[in-house]
């Protein structure tokens, strides 16, 4: 009985159960997808970590390096269970040629490595520990692509060619956001390159079990050991290599809760429509005795076998869509051998959703109990009794909300697809504003070099200002009396400024700003005192503002003056020109001049560098961003065909009886199309308002996970203003067409048969 | 013979003032009056469809205004049939599945699907709709659905069967078969309260009640009085005697 009564209900009402099949399923694939993704990002990136032996703790290190004193502070440190010092050549980029593509306009740091002796090694494409022979190379994973490299091609390096015999996975160096390359060579062709490269150590520990890791670099600093480079922890390798693809992961994971709001909206109105319509019949039901539970399970059986349609219909669509999504994130990081978590993660979370669209089904149903016997059978409708003229009608609001939801939709992976490639997108990840940056690091006499910079730059006629940025490590005593080591960056902070969530950048002595990250960590806000102290010198700083920083794991401090310059880590250059376009012929002329000096430095136009670094992250969003479009308008299309069909159904009579008095086709679809001109702009409008503002809290929610606060979308207007309000009017135009075809089915005498 | 339905001093809304009468155990009784007199409304009172503001209604010994919703509900599944002038069904189901829906809400344990279905058809054959059993609503006559929701009224075996305005939709042919097989079940020993304002219906029960402004203003037993013209026109006589 039960299965007649759900297969006669569906049969008898096919429109209205297709659209709620669609938006059940709709919304089931999109989650279903997200958790595909993110679960094959996080298994895959855990499984390389694990395969690979990713160490704990990374200290990279230019110049001497003492092995005894680092054999004892392992040996002594109970939390150490392995160590290694690891050599990596860092190469000119432009001595490198892979299959006649050139390296120089490379923002990495690209050099060769040998296979590690314990632990952090290199991966073939198999996951599996890569021997390599004289005369060959591998070649880290992410350039195959962008190279268009296959096996066997060539790749020079100054005046030696090597074979390329495959491709790397570096568990550590494997993303984008790294901003380092290691290449894989014999032992024999790397002692024969030496003298083409500066040497770097990458100073590497595996912990105990359960060990602070923390704590630990804490230890390795105050034991004075090599730290001339930045150090790296698990958990930032970890997150710098789930960063690039979550991004586009959590542009979908927005997209899928606004499809569920739509998918709500929408399937609450079908229902209503079906429950207005079936007034008589619930009335009669009561009437009866059918308690009003049971009724609400007529009802609430229907949507349930719906329900589990869409389910397994979403989960289908998006086990056959993860693979073309997820081919990226396989090639990174290598696809998962065991694919059940994903599998049972992407069931739960479908469950989750079909459980929230059927509870908004019950809530929903609950109405059949205001819903009166006696009213039904005497043919009042109570909820009737009250009605005023209003401005839109509960379709039309609905239609307006939709069209609203459709374009926030849009309109927020655009905005944030325009923030992140726009050039002002840099002063969120601790970049100042400028147009190139020049980087003294890891080379023998940081400051004299950085000296020298300064006077060239301050000589250069073409340079329209420059500012120079020295980190020192430093060691900072909280008001709680504990202590942390922090890398400070002291100069002018005003000149290439970076954004600021909270206060200001430092300019006065004793003051000192921090990364949201690290505020966070430290537990400091703006106002807040603490000691710095630089080689046993300790002087009062007050925190002076709080700025975005998502690089480098974003654990960083700024001043503008430091009372000890200490011993420098680095320097940074931020650089603008008098003719910004002649940025190109600028930089290989630099390169030049700082090579006749001697100056071992990297200058690279900052756009470039965000293109480089984010440029996989900013093709994903784009890919999500168009997915987000064509699902917008399709719900749209969807939404205001059926609501328009819907509308012409209930209006029957009406539009038979304008037929009878002379109205033609024509005049009845213009009355439509003048009632839907209201709701179309107040969605567009809706939509616009909320897509800027709301979504740019949310995404800014999104981006201060990463570091990244007092996040400011950079509208696009030519999508918000232009091209998306555009495809709306068209689709819901079309919508509406189709939607009153039906008109021109009604005969003029049908009001006078009384035939609804 | 035991009263089966009491009502005591039944007010609602100001359109029922004061309503008492009872009905026996087997009798099948009318309520006529002029549009707006409250018939309508008392049979929606005196089957717990509706609460009354105050009074009793006691139907098999169970006074039923003080009851829940729900349990109001289940009273009329178990214990009441019912039949509507818009001849009220689910329009995705058959004939056969309309009439077997209010055994199959009953709670399982009661009858298996194959003895309501037994049932379903016996009460069809009964109404000679037999051969209509899989058709959709939409597909038969005014008078066979209605015979139908006769079927669906009787489905659970009611002690008393309601019926308000059961030929108003009817054509006169339809209408008189509609009425022989009222009269059939009543027979059977089925109580019947039948609200209608057609006096040649009326003439078929053996007590009419005549509700003029929500208070019963006449009572006629038409026991003992041969069926017939002769009975209509006792009922007509009657009725323009009360002003009809």
């Amino acid at each position: 009985m039960k299965k007649r009564i759900i297969w006669n209900d569906i049969k008898g009402n096919r429109l209205l159960a297709a659209t709620t099949w669609l938006f059940m399923a709709i919304s089931a694939f999109m989650f279903a997808l997200t958790c595909f993704l993110f679960v094959s990002l996080m298994t895959s990136v855990d499984m390389l970590m694990e395969k690979a032996q990713t160490p704990d703790f990374l200290q990279m290190h230019a110049g001497e390096v003492s092995e005894t004193e680092l054999v004892r502070f392992a040996e002594e440190n109970e939390q150490v269970r392995d160590y290694q010092i690891l050599n990596f050549l860092n190469l000119e980029n432009s001595s490198m040629t892979l299959d006649g593509y050139s390296l120089t306009d490379s923002t990495q740091d690209n050099g060769v490595c040998v296979q590690s002796g314990n632990f952090d090694y290199l991966l073939d494409l198999e996951n599996e520990i890569i021997k390599v022979s004289d005369g060959e190379i591998y070649v880290p994973v992410c350039y195959r692509q962008e190279y268009d490299l296959t096996i066997g091609e060539n790749m020079q390096v100054g005046k030696d060619n090597f074979k390329i015999a495959g491709f790397l996975r570096d568990s550590q160096m494997n993303s984008m956001t790294a901003s380092s390359k290691r290449f894989l060579v014999s032992s024999s062709d790397y002692e024969k390159m030496k003298a083409a490269g500066s040497e770097e150590y990458l100073i590497e520990f595996l912990l105990q079990e359960g060990a602070d890791i923390n704590a630990f670099a804490m230890e390795y600093t105050d034991a004075g050991l090599p730290s001339n480079g930045p150090a790296i922890t698990k958990p930032l390798i970890r997150m710098m290599n789930a960063l690039s693809d979550g991004l586009m992961i959590l542009v979908i994971l927005l997209v899928s809760v606004v499809l569920l709001l739509i998918s709500m909206l929408c399937i609450r109105f079908t229902l209503l429509t079906q429950l207005e319509a079936g007034r008589k019949e619930v009335g009669m039901l009561k009437a009866i005795g059918i308690s009003r539970g049971d009724i609400r399970q007529l009802y609430y059986l229907k949507f349930l076998a719906l329900s589990r349609l869409g389910a397994v219909t979403g989960l289908l669509l998006a086990f056959l869509a993860k693979g073309t999504l997820s081919a990226y994130i396989q090639e990174l990081y290598g696809v998962s051998e065991n694919g059940l978590p994903e599998l049972l993660a992407a069931f739960v979370c479908v469950a989750l959703t079909e459980g929230v669209l059927l509870l908004s089904v019950k809530r929903t149903l609950k109405r059949t109990e205001k819903m009166s016997a006696v009213a039904a059978l005497t043919g009042q409708h109570g909820e009737q009794k009250n009605e005023k003229r209003q401005l839109f009608s509960p379709q039309h609001l609905i239609v307006a909300l939709v069209i609203a939801l459709g374009i926030f939709m849009m309109i927020l992976p655009q905005n944030l697809l325009s923030t992140i490639s726009s050039p002002q997108f840099v002063t969120y990840m601790g970049i100042g504003d400028g147009e190139i940056r020049l980087d003294i690091r890891q080379t023998e006499d940081i400051a004299g070099k950085t000296e020298q910079v300064e006077k060239l730059l301050a000589g250069d006629e073409q340079v329209a200002d420059f500012v120079t940025l020295r980190t020192t490590s430093c060691r900072v005593v909280l008001p709680d009396g504990s202590h942390s080591s922090l890398q400070v960056e002291q100069g002018s902070h005003t000149v290439f400024p970076v954004t600021y969530a909270e206060g200001e950048s430092p300019k006065r002595e004793n003051e000192i700003a921090f990364s949201y990250l690290c505020a966070d960590e430290l537990g400091l806000s703006v106002g807040d005192e603490l000691l710095l102290s630089i080689d046993e010198n300790t002087q009062e700083y007050t925190v002076c503002g709080i700025y975005s920083d998502i690089t480098n794991g974003g654990k960083t401090a700024k001043a503008a003056y430091l009372h000890d310059d200490g011993s420098l880590m680095w320097s940074v250059f931020y650089i603008s020109l008098k003719d910004g376009t002649v940025k190109d012929q600028w930089l290989s002329g630099y390169a030049k001049i700082l090579s006749d000096n001697g100056i071992s430095a990297k200058a690279v136009d900052i756009q470039e560098y965000v293109a480089d670094t984010y440029g996989q992250t900013i093709r994903q969003i784009r890919i999500a961003a168009w997915v987000a479009v064509v699902a917008a308008a399709l719900v749209m299309f969807v939404v205001v065909t059926l609501f328009t069909r819907l509308l012409v159904a209930k209006d029957r009579c009406d539009i038979s009886l304008r037929k009878a008095i002379g109205f033609t086709g024509g005049d009845i679809k213009k009355l439509y199309f003048r009632g839907y001109l209201p709701v179309l702009l107040a969605g567009i409008l809706a939509g616009i308002l909320s897509g800027n503002l709301l979504g740019e809290k949310l995404a800014g929610l999104l981006l201060k996970t990463l570091g990244a606060t007092g996040f400011r979308f950079l509208i696009d207007y030519k999508a918000v203003c232009g091209w998306i309000p555009v495809i709306t009017v068209i689709t819901v135009f079309c919508a509406i067409l189709l939607g009153l075809l039906e008109i021109k089915n009604i005969r003029a005498y049908e009001c006078c048969m009384g035939k609804e | 013979m035991s009263e089966l339905l009491i009502v005591k001093n039944l007010c609602k809304d100001g359109i029922l003032k004061d309503i008492s009468f009872a009905i026996n155990d087997g009798e099948m009784v009318a309520v006529m009056g002029p549009s707006g007199s409250g018939k309508s409304t008392l049979l929606y009172q005196v089957s717990g469809m509706d609460r009354a503001d105050s009074g009793e209604v006691w139907i098999s010994g169970t006074e039923i205004c003080s009851l829940s919703e729900d349990d109001r509900a289940r009273l009329r599944l178990e214990q009441m049939g019912f039949v509507f002038q818009q001849m009220n069904m689910l329009k995705n189901l058959n004939l056969t599945d309309n009439i077997m829906l209010p055994a199959c809400r009953l709670k399982k344990g009661k009858s298996s699907g194959k003895e309501i279905e037994h049932r379903a058809r016996m009460l069809m054959r009964k109404m000679e709709i037999e051969e209509l059993a899989q058709r959709k609503i939409t597909e038969v006559s005014g008078g066979q659905l209605q015979r139908a929701c006769i079927c669906r009224s009787m489905i659970n075996q009611p002690k008393i069967l309601f019926a308000d305005e059961p030929t108003g939709a009817l054509n006169q042919s339809a209408a008189q078969e509609v009425m022989e097989e009222f009269t059939r079940l009543n027979r059977e020993g089925t109580t019947i309260l039948i609200v209608t304002h057609d006096s040649r219906v009326a003439a078929r029960c053996s007590r009419i009640l005549y509700l003029l402004d929500g208070r019963i203003k006449g009572k006629l037993s038409l026991a003992g009085t041969p069926e017939g013209r002769g009975r209509e026109e006792k009922v007509n006589r009657w009725l323009v005697g009360l002003g009809w």
